[in-house]
């Protein structure tokens, strides 16, 4: 197992390279120059041209991406074209807020989406089953800003509970959390019906049906887990996929976050740190997944096994 | 019931019963008896209800599958009656059953000596720890080598003679009056088979427990059985001890399933004798005798009326109006 992890962590670093390098590349290939970005669109042709030659812009593309990568290994991840000031001072105010919301979410879509799976599965063609169906086949298929949007006007402008806009108390948080959770549980909800489905007709639960073993003996102890593996690994996915892709929730209710960021970045060709985000969210997303194989390692004997 | 029946199943029908569709009987209408200490064959193609009768047995049939008529008396309860929690405490520690899938029978993700602690914690108050000793104990009995070390083992770390026999010490650990054992050897190499049937065998005598040995395998029940059932669709087409059964096989299928037994003696040229076409499905049933359309002597009147199972004596029954034919 400690062999597995070492593994996959060391096989991260050549991931990580290829992945900067992509990325360096189109940024660098695509129109623009950081002189332009940095002194407008007023500025003259040599002035840029003379930016340029300043901070090396003209130098090869693989020298650049040389120097750019001795920079990040001793934790400079340069400096953003725009605001002049460091990457890491840009992104680490915004990577909390992003975090918050990704681990809220997930754990609000596990809280919710896994129970009602499972009463969905044990309830098999009961209204409960039914029920449960349509109401999470409406929410996995509706899109998140448009549910964003209809909280809004229920929940700020009618009712006035909760602000629409911004940070600051927890207030803040349930209607963006929720824009996010709740496609995300209703999807659970449905996977977690189904893989419940799939093991209460295996052959072990006969066994356990077989030896004297109740209904909730045999949700809890013999299916749940089983019916579970699959699961976290989805919910592991969307939790990194949501570390970059909140991007709609940020926008709407004006988080700060780490996905607005990078969209600004991209839109003003801010290379540094559209680069600085991606390595650190690519690293993320590697020890996400890292985490939840050793996660379903845990739950799974045969998979243990197999990796040591 | 009868005193030295430990299980009397008459006229049991069990039905698949779709909300809107059709109802079919797997299980028709019939008769089964186990004596005490004895075991008893129930033979048949895949698809003739054989599972589905243990199944009705242990009440572990699943929706739209239910029993619809009959009774089964074990030790004068009914078992197709009683509550379905007075059922539980039956289930694995009076009655407890095997299966043929000795690699998916297991819980995966539980060690193997838990899954049999499992049986003993349901059914009994004790320590768990007494328990344990209880399962060390058991897989001695059944042959497992190194029972401490397997106790910790997870089912896909034992190759399927040892699960199989997990599978046992898991039915017998509560030392039950009667086991079911569907297709127990089906799954496994033919040594292997040879060595579960002879713990099967030995466990038997020394529990004194009464067994019912689902099997498609006509080797199995001589080498195992007191007593045959023969089933085909749904129907016990024959019944009889094992002797007679072999020598004086009466119904048209028995023959046939005993023809299929490829042998060394005799033409070894020839082609292996196969009963051509296959069992009628549930709802397709002919009007007359179920085996009319593959039986080589059926008249027009096995295909108009069902023939009734008729005694022969000495206990040998048959389902067939041509019984003389061929004998």
């Amino acid at each position: 197992m400690l062999k597995f992890s070492l593994k996959r962590i060391l096989l991260m670093i050549p991931t990580i390279f290829i992945i900067t390098f992509l990325t360096f590349a189109i940024m660098s290939l695509s129109a623009g120059s950081p002189g332009s970005v940095a002194l407008g669109i007023n500025a003259s042709q040599a002035d840029i041209d003379a930016y340029n030659h300043e901070i090396g812009y003209d130098r090869p593309l693989l020298v650049r991406y040389v120097e750019y990568m001795k920079g990040v290994l001793h934790g400079d991840f340069g400096t953003s074209y725009k605001s002049s000031l460091a990457v890491t001072k840009v992104l680490l105010p915004e990577f909390p807020i992003t975090v918050q919301l990704a681990v809220l979410s997930v754990f609000f879509s596990a809280l919710i989406g896994i129970p009602i799976g499972v009463l969905a599965a044990v309830k098999k063609g009961t209204v409960w089953d039914t029920g449960t169906t349509v109401v999470t086949l409406i929410l996995a298929s509706v899109p998140g800003f448009w549910l964003a949007l209809l909280m809004m006007l229920l929940f700020s402008l009618k009712l006035g509970w909760l602000p629409s806009f911004g940070i600051g108390s927890w207030k803040h948080y349930v209607m963006p959390v929720a824009t996010l959770a709740l496609p995300s549980a209703a999807y659970t909800a449905r996977m977690v019906r189904i893989t419940m489905l799939e093991a209460l007709q295996s052959d072990y639960v006969r066994t356990a049906k077989a030896k004297g073993a109740g209904p909730g003996r045999i949700v809890f102890i013999h299916v749940l887990r089983n019916a579970l593996m699959p699961v976290i690994t989805t919910l592991g996915m969307s939790f990194a996929g949501l570390l970059g892709g909140a991007v709609i929730a940020e926008q709407v209710f004006g988080l700060p976050g780490i996905g607005q960021e990078i969209l600004t970045a991209i839109n003003s060709k801010d290379s540094p740190v559209v680069l600085g985000a991606t390595i650190i969210l690519s690293l993320l997303y590697m020890l996400i997944m890292l985490l939840m194989d050793l996660l379903n390692a845990m739950l799974n004997p045969q998979l243990r096994d197999s990796l040591s | 019931m009868k005193e030295n029946n430990l299980l009397e199943i008459s006229g049991l029908r069990t039905v698949f019963a779709p909300k809107n569709g059709k109802e079919a009987a797997l299980v028709d209408g019939i008769d089964l008896n186990i004596p005490k200490g004895s075991t008893v064959g129930l033979v048949g193609e895949s698809g003739c209800g054989k599972s589905m009768t243990a199944s009705s047995i242990m009440r572990l049939l699943n929706p739209p599958v239910s029993i619809a008529e009959g009774q089964i008396l074990f030790q004068g309860i009914d078992l197709a009656k009683i509550p379905e929690k007075e059922m539980r405490s039956i289930r694995g520690q009076r009655i407890s059953m095997i299966f043929q899938e000795p690699m998916t029978a297991l819980n995966p993700s539980i060690t193997v000596g838990k899954q049999v602690r499992e049986a003993i914690l349901l059914h009994e108050r004790v320590s768990k720890r007494d328990a344990k000793e209880r399962v060390l104990k058991i897989f001695h009995d059944v042959g497992i080598p190194e029972p401490e070390l397997r106790y910790k083992s997870y089912p896909h770390q034992l190759p399927g003679g040892l699960r199989q026999r997990i599978c046992i010490a898991m039915a017998m650990v509560l030392e039950p009056e009667f086991l079911i054992a569907d297709e127990p050897t089906t799954a496994l190499d033919v040594t292997v088979e040879a060595q579960i049937l002879a713990l099967m065998k030995e466990l038997q005598s020394s529990h004194n427990m009464s067994i019912l040995m689902i099997t498609h395998n006509l080797g199995v029940v001589a080498d195992i059985c007191d007593e045959v059932n023969v089933m085909y669709a749904g129907q016990i087409v024959e019944h009889a001890d094992k002797k007679e059964l072999f020598h004086h096989a009466a119904h048209p299928y028995t023959k046939g399933l005993m023809k299929a037994i490829p042998r060394v003696r005799g033409d070894v040229e020839g082609d292996l004798f196969t009963i051509q076409g296959t069992v009628p499905t549930a709802g397709n049933m002919p009007a007359g005798c179920r085996f009319c359309e593959r039986c080589p002597y059926a008249t027009d009147r096995c295909r108009r009326e069902i023939p009734p199972l008729t005694d022969l004596g000495n206990g040998h029954q048959v389902r067939c109006f041509q019984r003389e034919v061929g004998t």
